[in-house]
């Protein structure tokens, strides 16, 4: 009876993703306009513009536009599914790149030069987060002996600290900040592969770039496991608030990166420190090192 | 109650149709730490499919004429448009000028007329909220089965 309560809360869990991320991204709004001595809008202004592309009809270029985009949404979902339901975490970090990679189909379905400027973009974006984000899973089951998300129990941050900061930066890319939402550039360019959608289909493009940032939220919070389910709430809740607070303040006060130098910067440095500690951890467990 | 939750999200599209720059640098000074527009949902989206109000300036050239127009075709409905300044709501100080339109409204609809030259950024802002609320009326209506 309790593991049906349990699956059903899970399940309640999994519906209010998309309510958490743009809640998320409101207080991601109102910590940048603070940081720029503005009000801002409220934390709900997320919520509120997705609502609204949602019932606002809007027009579609063609069907494979429109099927590619539900596409990408329900592999995103079902990403996060697998991944709230405790099963394997490399099969949610799969499902999500092909749905990255359905968002790539429907910018090239469309005939439009920045639409496919737009697909480029994700395509770089995804050559410059995916390795770090496979090595990270990698490096959790590594630690805890076991693909599914379940059976990651414990602080796996205590073993692997480099891997959960690399995080940090791909977090920063994945929620379109740094290289691509440029003040300067032309707002074609930095719209990226939603340029050509509207409305309702927009809204379903949005809908599944949250449940992406929610596996990617959801990878990094695999780190952070305590058995007292209060105080794991607790200490999960603090981790996205910090990461939402460094990654603004980051955001702010740093200058852009270029794409290349994202790429650099990621499959170096991030991939780099991710791979560093899984060598260590692998020393100590087999006792070369301490 | 059908209209709220548009109301409170206006992505904005921006156009100049050959105004002298006043108008449009006051639009620009909305998104300033001092008017910050944000703080009502508002955001310059420059991209008319995107977007939920067009805010025009300039007297409508004629060569920008059918730029204008594709514009506002490419936005999804409901849509409005504001005139800015008094170059797009009448055509002054170009008013028979051999190369303008003579204001916005010869060439699309427009719903809300911003007087000024330039229009002061104060103004703007309750411009786009008469918008917002015209916008409440007719997807209220809408909903009610009034409006198609
Ligand atoms: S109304 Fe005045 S300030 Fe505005 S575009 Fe026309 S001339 Fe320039």
């Amino acid at each position: 009876m309790s593991s049906m309560f349990e699956q059903a809360a899970l399940l309640a869990l999994w519906a209010a993703v998309p309510l958490l991320v743009g809640v998320l991204l409101g207080l991601d709004r109102v910590l940048t306009a603070r940081l720029q001595g503005r009000r801002g809008p409220s934390v709900l202004q997320s919520l509120r513009d997705l609502t609204k592309l949602l019932h606002k009809k809007g027009s579609y270029v063609n069907r494979s536009q429109v099927l590619f985009a539900y596409g990408a949404l329900a592999l995103q979902a079902a990403a996060a599914l697998v991944l709230i339901m405790g099963s394997d975490v490399l099969t949610a970090f799969l499902l999500s790149g092909v749905g990255c990679f359905l968002m790539v189909m429907a910018a090239l379905s469309v005939r439009s030069p920045y639409s496919h400027l737009g697909a480029q973009r994700e395509l770089v974006q995804m050559m410059a987060t995916e390795p770090v984000v496979m090595m990270v899973v990698l490096s959790l089951a590594y630690a805890s002996g076991s693909f599914l998300g379940a059976e990651m129990e414990g602080m796996l941050v205590l073993a692997l600290p480099l891997a959960a900061a690399a995080m940090v930066p791909v977090l920063l890319i994945r929620l379109e900040k740094s290289p691509y939402d440029i003040a300067t550039a032309h707002s074609e360019i930095v719209s990226g592969p939603y340029v050509e959608f509207s409305g309702r289909g927009l809204g379903i493009t949005k809908l599944a770039h949250w449940f992406e940032l929610g596996v990617m939220f959801g990878i990094l919070l695999l780190f952070f496991r305590l058995s007292d389910p209060a105080l794991d709430l607790v200490v999960k809740g603090l981790v996205v608030l910090a990461v939402v607070l460094t990654t603004a303040v980051i955001d702010n006060t740093t200058a852009r990166l270029t794409r290349w130098r994202m790429l650099r910067f990621s499959l170096t440095l991030c991939l780099g420190a991710v791979m560093l500690n899984l060598i260590v951890l692998y020393l100590v467990d087999s006792g070369v090192i301490l | 109650m059908n209209g709220r939750r548009e109301a409170r999200s206006p992505w904005i599209l921006h156009f100049d149709t050959g105004s002298c720059n006043g108008c449009d640098i006051e639009i620009w000074a909305l998104l300033t730490p001092k008017y910050d527009v944000e703080r009502f949902g508002m955001m310059n989206k420059g991209n008319p499919k995107h977007a939920d109000i067009l805010l025009v300036t300039g007297p409508v050239t004629k060569k920008c004429a059918s730029r204008l127009k594709n514009l506002y075709e490419q936005m999804p409905d409901p849509k409005l448009v504001v005139a800015c300044g008094d170059c797009a709501s009448t055509g002054a100080p170009f008013v028979g000028c051999y190369n303008t339109c003579g204001g916005v409204d010869s060439v699309i609809p427009v719903d809300v007329y911003v007087p000024g030259c330039a229009c002061r950024p104060e103004v703007l802002i309750d411009g786009v909220v008469m918008a917002v609320d015209k916008w409440r009326e007719i997807t209220g209506a809408s909903s009610e089965g009034a409006r198609s």
